[in-house]
């Protein structure tokens, strides 16, 4: 094991974990310091307060995505746009049918609320045009016309999990229940609306309770299951320290979270501060945009995001562009194809001239295999750009 | 048929965690879906471990080992052998290309049925192109239906246990389990796969469409890539060095090191991609072919290079309509359209229909009821297989419409895992009872 600086190793590992950008300078601040200590400190930094600029006039698929990915190129509140990227990933919104004015206002949304509260976040994005339209509850009208999307999802994916505490039935009085939403870019309903005269007014019968329930009602309902915290704390667990909890692991950060009522500071804490979750020093594979942002900041590109424009996307992740309801696979982020990805997106950028030692600090890479590191050192030294291709493409670099 | 020079590279386990990640979930980000199959977080007491000493094979972590047997395999997969496994000449050269339809397609607005009260207006089927006098295929799809000699349309697929999550009804598919991931950890076309290996050395399978949890636990050569722009870099000579140097990457780092050999140590074997993309994976006029257009770009790439590929997965998204039914479906349809003829086209004029079959697949169908302009998840749907080596006519049995089950569900008259057994056999010549524990009846689809 080459350990090149070990006061930063620990550093590094919260940085790249609870950061987009791998900042060495964030790196090198931390030296010496333990896992509360930095996280602490990154939990003490002020809240961004900046907003995308929504247009209700714009269909486009850049603007606002763009917003989204540029923010963490210009950090105020690393935490901040850490957890933005982490909500954005695990409630999906496409940007499909949307007006740029949604997409920022669903960003605002999940941005403002992304070191507050589970609750805050998850009813301002149920709520949101962004996913009124997205899982189709805009379509969904009355008990003539009612769908289950968002109520499936809403708790197959947001809060208690695949088939866990929940029955058909339940998904279908929810989907009842939660009629009303609408918003409409073509309309000229750019925010989420709620209208009685599109809403079912009866009682259904919801986790066995018969009564009226709407969108808050079934929400608090799902919060006050203390399987959702098991489910959602699992969620971000892996997220932020790449690690897959034990059923063990789940309920006892579970029954923290609850007793916390959701709280995501204290959330965060906890999960950079358990010893199990520092180990393994690396852990899982980070995404296209996690990689694009820590190739961006180690080689310190001028560039802005752009979607669309082609590297983003060629990395297999884009802003605003998830796959499917459930977003990404974490699988994806390790195959052939996701390194074909990386490795023609290297090709493409003109690093700085600079040797092994730099480029491994711009990195953040202060432990590595022998292997890696006996690699590397065999490069000639003035072949920077193959210095750099290969430190990024080692399995160091690939990791959270 | 070219062969691989490093046979015992290209046996490896090219995608990392792919063994035994058959026992997860492939629900994006639900880790506690994967808690239920591990008992112990990593306890190695050595502080700041690479993940080289996880013990878990179950997890997409860079660096862990990546065994040819999973953990947490099932007692039928630790005896699955194939080494007496014979495989009649005639399938000799055959590609199946299996194209999933991710969402839930409504496959009865795909093919739809002459007589089927007011089904065809209610999800903007304006015209049925005629198969036969009962049954048909969407307007849009109108090239594809050019192929009607060469097609089998297999009618009441669906699960005979059904549950409407997306992701439990794909994991059902990918591992072509009836029963929730009892059965298996692997992938049914990764088990497929493996014993196509027994009798071809070449690169037996790939994904279109990055992971595919139906390659799960996969032995055999396999490659993903979605795009040609992906490939470029395997013949840009100003990166040669770059490649030789990832290939070699090894030590700790045992599956990063088989991830970059899979890719650049069979780097001769492909010729470089230098043609422009064709037209029928372009948008114009007729539709939108999108990432399906760019996938089956790559598999008559690979189909092509004849580095003796037989497997290889597809999946489109876009097919989960709760809404927009009258004007999405019809794209959605162009897209299937433009895409699959235009692939067809050029595997023929390369002189290789024989050889090529395309299988549709979607996790479940769609509910015949409509919920004002879509409808929901729903069970049974309606199936095409396409190609060559195809017998045309009707599979299965027709479901009713009107005969529902409790749920408004039509039902299931042939169950998946009969659907993709009889590919894996009548298509490729791998007996189902090799890699399946439950029995299944065999449509008679294949020449």
């Amino acid at each position: 094991m080459a350990d090149r600086k070990s006061s930063l190793n620990i550093p590094a590992q919260v940085i790249r974990r609870a950061t987009l950008l791998s900042d060495q300078s964030l790196v090198t601040k931390h030296d010496g310091s333990s896992h509360g200590e930095i996280i602490d400190d990154l939990l003490s930094v002020g809240l961004d307060t900046r907003k995308s600029a929504g247009n209700t006039t714009e269909w486009d698929r850049i603007t606002a995505p763009a917003w989204a990915g540029n923010a963490p190129l210009s950090p105020t509140n690393p935490l901040q746009d850490r957890m933005h990227f982490c909500w954005h990933t695990l409630l999906p919104c496409s940007t499909k049918m949307l007006t740029s004015k949604m997409i920022a206002d669903h960003n605002d949304a999940i941005r403002s609320n992304a070191l507050t509260n589970y609750k805050e976040v998850l009813i301002a994005h149920s709520k949101s045009a962004a996913n009124i339209i997205y899982l189709t509850l805009d379509l969904s009208v009355k008990e003539e016309n009612y769908n289950e999307n968002f109520s499936r999802e809403l708790m197959e994916l947001f809060t208690l999990g695949e088939i866990n505490g929940y029955t058909q039935d339940d998904v279908t009085a929810g989907g009842l229940a939660m009629t009303g939403w609408f918003a409409n870019g073509g309309a000229g309903v750019h925010s989420g609306e709620f209208r009685a005269e599109r809403s079912y007014s009866g009682n259904v019968t919801f986790m066995g309770e018969n009564k009226k329930w709407d969108m808050d009602s079934i929400i608090n309902k799902l919060l006050s299951m203390e399987q959702t915290a098991k489910f959602m704390s699992s969620r971000i667990g892996f997220h932020l320290t790449g690690v897959e909890f034990t059923d063990a692991k789940a309920e006892e950060i579970g029954k923290f979270w609850y007793g916390t009522d959701y709280d995501i500071k204290a959330l965060i804490k906890k999960l950079f501060t358990d010893p199990d979750l520092q180990k393994p020093y690396y852990s899982r594979a980070r995404t296209g945009l996690e990689y694009y942002y820590a190739v961006h900041k180690a080689a310190k590109l001028s560039d802005a995001y752009v979607p669309e424009k082609g590297d983003p996307t060629l990395l297999g992740q884009a802003w605003w562009h998830p796959p499917s309801v459930g977003g990404w696979p974490p699988e994806q982020w390790a195959t052939p194809g996701s390194f074909l990805w990386r490795g023609n997106f290297l090709k493409k950028i003109d690093f700085p001239s600079l040797g092994l030692d730099e480029i491994l600090d711009r990195c953040g890479l202060y432990q590595l295999t022998d292997s890696t590191y006996d690699k590397l050192k065999s490069i000639p030294a003035d072949d920077s750009k193959l210095l750099w291709m290969v430190a990024m493409s080692s399995m160091e670099f690939n990791s959270i | 048929m070219k062969s691989f020079q490093e046979r015992t590279i290209s046996r490896r386990n090219f995608i990392l965690g792919l063994a035994g990640a058959g026992v997860v979930s492939l629900t994006t980000g639900t880790a506690l879906a994967y808690i239920k199959n591990r008992d112990t977080l990593n306890t190695d007491t050595k502080d700041l471990a690479l993940p080289g000493n996880i013990k878990d094979p179950t997890k997409p972590q860079l660096g862990q080992p990546s065994p040819l047997l999973a953990e947490g395999e099932t007692e039928f997969e630790k005896n699955m052998d194939f080494s007496d496994l014979t495989i009649d000449a005639k399938y000799k050269g055959r590609t199946l290309v299996l194209v999933e339809l991710f969402g839930g397609n409504q496959g009865f607005a795909m093919c739809p049925y002459a007589n089927n009260g007011d089904f065809n207006s209610n999800h903007g089927v304006k015209e049925l192109i005629p198969f036969d006098n009962e049954i048909g295929f969407h307007q849009e799809l109108v090239d594809l239906a050019e192929f009607k000699d060469k097609i089998a349309i297999v009618e009441g697929v669906g699960h005979l246990n059904k549950n409407l999550s997306h992701f439990t009804m794909k994991d059902r598919w990918h591992l072509c389990d009836s029963d929730d991931k009892q059965n298996y950890s692997s992938g049914f076309w990764a088990r497929t796969s493996n014993a196509l290996a027994t009798h071809n050395d070449g690169l037996v399978a790939a994904s279109t469409s990055g992971y595919a949890l139906s390659m799960a636990g996969v032995t055999a050569p396999f490659l993903s890539a979605s795009s040609l722009d992906q490939l470029s870099i395997l013949s840009d000579s100003a990166y040669a060095e770059y490649r030789d140097t990832v290939a070699s990457f090894d030590g700790d780092v045992k599956d990063l090191g088989a991830i970059y050999q899979s890719i650049y140590q069979t780097q001769n074997q492909f010729p470089p991609v230098v043609a422009a993309a064709p037209d029928w994976t372009q948008a114009s006029a007729n539709g939108n072919p999108g990432d399906l257009g760019k996938q089956l770009q790559v598999a008559s790439y690979l189909i092509q290079a004849d580095v003796g590929i037989q497997v290889i997965h597809v999946t489109t998204g876009g097919f989960d309509l709760h809404g927009g039914l009258s004007f999405e479906y019809p794209e959605l349809m162009k897209k299937v359209n433009i895409a699959l003829s235009g692939f067809l086209t050029e595997i023929e004029e390369a002189g290789l229909a024989d050889n090529v079959t395309v299988a549709l697949a979607s996790e479940f169908g769609r509910r015949v009821n409509i919920n004002g302009q879509g409808s929901d998840h729903g069970n049974t749907s309606t199936l095409m297989v396409i190609g060559g080596n195809v017998k045309p006519g009707r599979y299965g049995q027709t479901p009713s419409l009107k005969n529902l089950d409790s749920s408004g569900n039509v039902k299931a008259e042939v169950p998946f895992d009969s659907y993709l057994a009889s590919l894996a056999q009548g298509c490729l010549g791998v007996p189902a009872d090799r890699l399946l524990t439950q029995q299944t009846e065999q449509l008679d689809m294949f020449i």
